[in-house]
């Protein structure tokens, strides 16, 4: 595990349309303009407006990726709102720190805030107006995401309590008991159950509003696994503002939350795809299932469970390219919404109380299965065959007579991946999970099946160019990956 | 995230994912070559999961057969969460050490590498445990390969929540425990070992782990009871057929107390099977007591004193766990110092802490003190003094190089003493200056003016050397020092360090 899982990456992507609405007064680094909405194109156009319109403000340039050094000058504001998120303070809450990056009362009593791209004063007024925002927002994210998830922990201890078929109250005291290896150890967490959920473990113990500037391109938020540090980034905020609900924010708390994604145990497991649970369901998100490249297995499924090729669907939305400037089918675009909606309207209450639960029940086992199959969504696709009919070819009934049909083959063909599944490629080391993560699920983004496929065939054939790989510089290393880069980037897969 | 950091993710990444077969990957490869279509494909792959992994129940349900991966599987993947865990704890990554610290991560994740481990160690009871009823029959022969998986092999969910490891591992056979309540298990042999040894052996002494010459003597205690028990009923019962046991224990004796559990188990049923040994290699106390961490197939039948034969068998249950210290680099504090060459007084010698001096704790000397053979350091002519243009040879010192007894091979310590020549030998006025090649004690020396003069460096006084060395060398552990007085000192007076390279010289001659 090289350097772990330090920060989890929240990339922008997609676009968004808006409707404009009468709205409170809105902090200083919002763009003129600024609309809550929730209509399926207009959300999309509008998230594209604002990205651009303020990207050279808050997104570092891909030539220019210095870093900033924050300094004890930056603005600290203790709130009093709880945080018990981070390894540190899990046990000892401390108060949630607002951390204004850049923003410095300099020595004539004004507040001095840079950007990426210019440096000038706001007023006091102007300060306090997003001391408040960011507060609020705070306050309502951990609310809505505590919602999700604190009953679906608790779902996990009732759905671990029925498969031991002990009852639940027995399994809560057990849980409580020492190991009898180790004291200080309880059955809990040799189990690997996530403790009861606090309001609290969603709230950082730093929240900064700041800018990551060696993460060039469309970076909205970025968490430190057990540090209980989160970098909001201010187009996000304002993005959060669009979506009516703080989703990139929420996104991040499930990230900072130690008892859901404890840095090690996120070693087993997709913590993205995790992270975009509820968000990514909520009827008011136009963006994120639709095109994050996070959300890629779940738009899989939905095409092979429920039927609807989205693929097909986003292509017959969008009219003409004109160099960038793209023209989309606004009537076709609302009426997949509403698919859509039908479908995140299923999947919301599914993921909460029969994924996540299943998930947490047992994570120890779950991770061992991502290893056996090379796959750390495997969750998803076994609880989803689980519960649902796969209806991709042409129907329920079309597709479970096909697949009757061919059962024997299937299940043979199936036999012998699983035998293979997780030995080693020929001629190359034994796989080691000690990876990122991140990386991983970039890596799984940035190519396609087909790129995968050629990359693992080249060093199947050439496994000393692993070995070369190490001394090759960054530049260098995107050149000679980019060598497997052969499809494009669709627009309707959201920006990379 | 700096990087060099990114690269070698990135390089681990790519290149790591690429090096594992993946599931999806190899079923997708298959189907595709059946000619199926995409969509057929995918609706297939994700079919399999459910033929694989899943089974139906009574009321339409399906449920997840955890069973298929084996203890052993999930016990790998802890294997490597606990070297990731370490990775990230063991000081050696400058960045992950950074990120520990900074965020006072250290003492919450090493308390997961301690979950990780109990985890691992139960996995590998429950790994045993199938072995355990394989080897002794303990699986119904009806059995089929997914019953075996089911029960035997295949991960039990129940195995993290056991308060009571032995109850949850019984390792035991049925035909033994039966004899043993109806009072037929009957001791035939019994035995003990008792060893104590005070100096079995040097270790680094871990209060100084940065000075590799600390070493301390560590003790060896091995005491060990063994009862060796067979089942003797009817009419075999006061005259068996055979003296060989049916089941022998071995309990550890700590200071006066015989363990509560014995540490060493052998199965003997019957004689148409082999035989299983256990060992439980924690102490009572450990976690992990009572329950085996090592299990052997044994063909022979054993007695006791066959049994402790065995090679390794008291090493491996009497080995003391080496705590594992993991210790930040000692980083020294930042300073600045100007050292202009002309005003420069840096000591390099160390001076010695009393008026003893500095002495060669080594015995390197035999009765009669002649185990050395000698050889010459010459002097550099010095350009501004020398008027012979280097033509004449000066000793500066006589070298007696200490040996073990033989001619050349150097004494413990590799022990060098260097000589003052007397007045008459110590000038610039020699043509010629030699150790004898067939008596290395022997010295010919051809002076500028055609005198010749020799003689054997007798241990004694005599007439060509001063009585006492001047400088010694000498190496102890990995460093080798060289002591030495000063013109006023009776005594050695200060060390230093000296290149252990200089141990190649012992044997030549020099020039310094």
């Amino acid at each position: 595990m090289k350097s772990s899982l330090l920060f989890i990456l929240m990339m922008t992507g997609g676009y968004s349309f808006a409707i404009e609405k009468k709205t409170k007064e809105l902090p200083f680094y919002f763009p003129e303009g600024v609309v809550v909405s929730t209509d399926p194109v207009q959300q999309v156009i509008e998230n594209s407006r604002y990205f651009k319109a303020t990207k050279s403000q808050f997104q570092s340039d891909r030539n220019d990726t210095s870093p900033l050094i924050t300094g004890s000058d930056s603005l600290i504001i203790e709130t009093e709102i709880e945080s018990t998120s981070g390894a540190s303070n899990r046990d000892k809450p401390t108060k949630m720190k607002l951390v204004l990056d850049h923003y410095v009362r300099m020595p004539n009593n004004r507040i001095r805030v840079t950007y990426l791209n210019k440096q000038f004063y706001i007023t006091e007024e102007q300060l306090q107006a997003v001391i408040a925002d960011l507060k609020e927002t705070v306050i309502t994210a951990r609310d809505n995401i505590s919602s999700f998830w604190s009953p679906a922990i608790d779902l996990a201890i009732k759905h671990w309590a029925a498969k031991l078929a002990i009852p639940e109250k027995e399994l809560l005291k057990l849980l409580n008991l020492p190991a009898p290896e180790k004291s200080d150890i309880t059955i809990r967490e040799l189990n690997g159950l996530p403790r009861q959920s606090r309001l609290s473990d969603f709230v950082p113990r730093e929240l900064h509003l700041g800018y990551n500037t060696e993460l060039p391109g469309g970076i909205l938020g970025v968490t430190w696994l057990n540090a209980g540090v989160i970098y909001y980034n201010p187009g996000a905020r304002i993005r959060d503002y669009l979506t009516q609900k703080p989703m990139v924010l929420e996104h991040e708390m499930v990230h900072v939350n130690i008892n859901l994604q404890e840095l090690l145990l996120a070693q087993g497991f997709d913590p993205e795809i995790m992270a975009s649970i509820p968000e990514m369901f909520y009827p008011e998100n136009q963006i994120e299932l639709l095109h994050h490249p996070y959300t890629a297995v779940i738009r899989e499924l939905i095409h092979n469970y429920f039927g609807f090729d989205y693929i097909r669907a986003q292509k017959e939305s969008f009219l003409w390219d004109y160099e960038g400037s793209l023209e989309i089918d606004e009537e076709k675009f609302r009426e997949n919404s509403k698919r859509w909606q039908e479908i995140k309207a299923e999947l919301l209450p599914f993921f909460q109380k029969k994924v996540v639960p299943e998930f947490y029940s047992n994570t120890t086992w779950w991770s061992a299965m991502n290893q056996k199959l090379q796959d750390k969504n495997s969750v998803f696709h076994i609880v989803m065959a689980a519960n649902y009919n796969l209806t991709r070819l042409g129907g329920e009934k079309e597709t479970q007579r096909w697949l009757e049909t061919n059962e024997n083959e299937i299940r043979e063909i199936a036999e012998r991946a699983y035998e293979l599944s997780g030995t080693p490629l020929e001629n190359t080391q034994p796989a080691n999970n000690r990876l990122s993560a991140l990386l991983l699920n970039e890596y799984q983004r940035l190519f396609t099946e087909k790129e995968q496929e050629k990359i693992n065939i080249y060093f199947n054939r050439h496994p000393e160019m692993i070995e070369k790989l190490v001394e090759m510089e960054i530049p260098e290393l995107i050149k000679f990956f980019l060598r497997f880069k052969t499809d494009p980037v669709k627009p309707e897969e959201g920006v990379r | 995230m700096k990087s060099k950091n990114l690269k070698w993710l990135l390089f681990l990444t790519i290149a790591l994912s690429g090096c594992a077969h993946n599931y999806k990957n190899s079923f997708l490869e298959e189907a595709r070559k059946k000619g199926w279509s995409e969509g057929q494909q995918k609706t297939a792959l994700e079919h399999s999961y459910r033929l694989l992994l899943l089974e139906k129940t009574g009321d339409g349900d399906y449920k997840i057969k955890y069973s298929v991966l084996t203890a052993k599987q999930v016990r790998e993947k802890i294997d490597e969460a606990l070297l990731g865990v370490d990775q990230l704890l063991s000081y050696k990554n400058e960045s992950d050490t950074k990120f520990v610290s900074r965020f006072g991560l250290r003492k919450s994740l090493e308390h997961s590498e301690q979950i990780f481990k109990v985890q691992r160690d139960r996995l590998r009871a429950h790994e045993l445990y199938g072995q355990f009823l394989s080897l002794t029959s303990g699986v119904p022969a009806e059995y089929s390969e997914n019953q075996i998986r089911e029960k035997i092999t295949g991960y039990n969910q129940r195995i993290f929540i056991s308060t009571d490891l032995p109850k949850a591992f019984p390792f035991q056979i049925e035909s033994i425990e039966w004899a043993k309540r109806r009072g037929v298990l009957k001791e035939i042999e019994r035995g003990q070992l008792s060893l104590y040894r005070k100096f079995d052996r040097q270790e680094q002494n871990l209060a100084n782990a940065d000075d590799p010459n600390d070493l301390i003597w560590k003790s060896k205690l091995v005491d060990l009871e063994i009862t060796n028990y067979k089942i003797m009923e009817g009419p075999d019962a006061e005259n068996p057929k055979t003296n060989s046991g049916n089941y022998l224990e071995g309990y550890r004796i700590v200071g006066d107390k015989k363990e509560i559990l014995p540490a060493l188990r052998l199965f003997y049923p019957n004689d148409d099977n082999p035989g299983v040994m256990l060992l439980d290699l924690d102490k009572e106390g450990e976690a992990g007591f009572g329950v085996p961490d090592l299990i052997e197939p044994m063909q022979d039948n054993l007695n006791i004193e066959e049994l402790l034969q065995e090679n390794n068998l008291l090493e491996l249950l009497f080995k003391e766990k080496k705590e594992q210290k993991r210790v930040p680099p000692k980083t020294k504090a930042l300073f600045v110092e100007i050292a202009r060459t002309k005003e420069s007084s840096a000591e390099l010698w160390e001076t010695a802490p009393d008026e003893n001096g500095w002495q060669v704790p080594i015995k390197y000397q035999n009765e009669l003190k002649n185990n050395y053979n000698v050889s010459l350091v010459f002097a550099k002519p010095e350009r501004s003094t020398d008027t012979t243009n280097g033509i004449y040879k000066q000793i500066k010192y006589l070298k007696k190089e200490w040996t073990a007894g033989q001619y050349r091979l150097p004494s413990i310590g590799r022990v060098v003493e260097y000589y003052q020549m007397k007045p008459l030998y110590n000038k610039r006025n020699l043509v010629q200056a030699e150790i004898d090649q067939l008596n290395a004690k022997r010295i010919s020396l051809v002076f500028e003016d055609g005198g010749e003069d020799g003689g054997v460096i007798v241990p004694r006084s005599n007439k060509f050397i001063e009585n006492l060395p001047i400088m010694i060398d000498y190496t102890e552990g990995n460093k080798r020092w060289r002591i030495k007085k000063d013109d006023h000192s009776k005594v050695f007076n200060k060390r230093k360090e000296i290149s252990r390279s200089l141990e190649e010289k012992i044997g030549k001659s020099e020039e310094e």
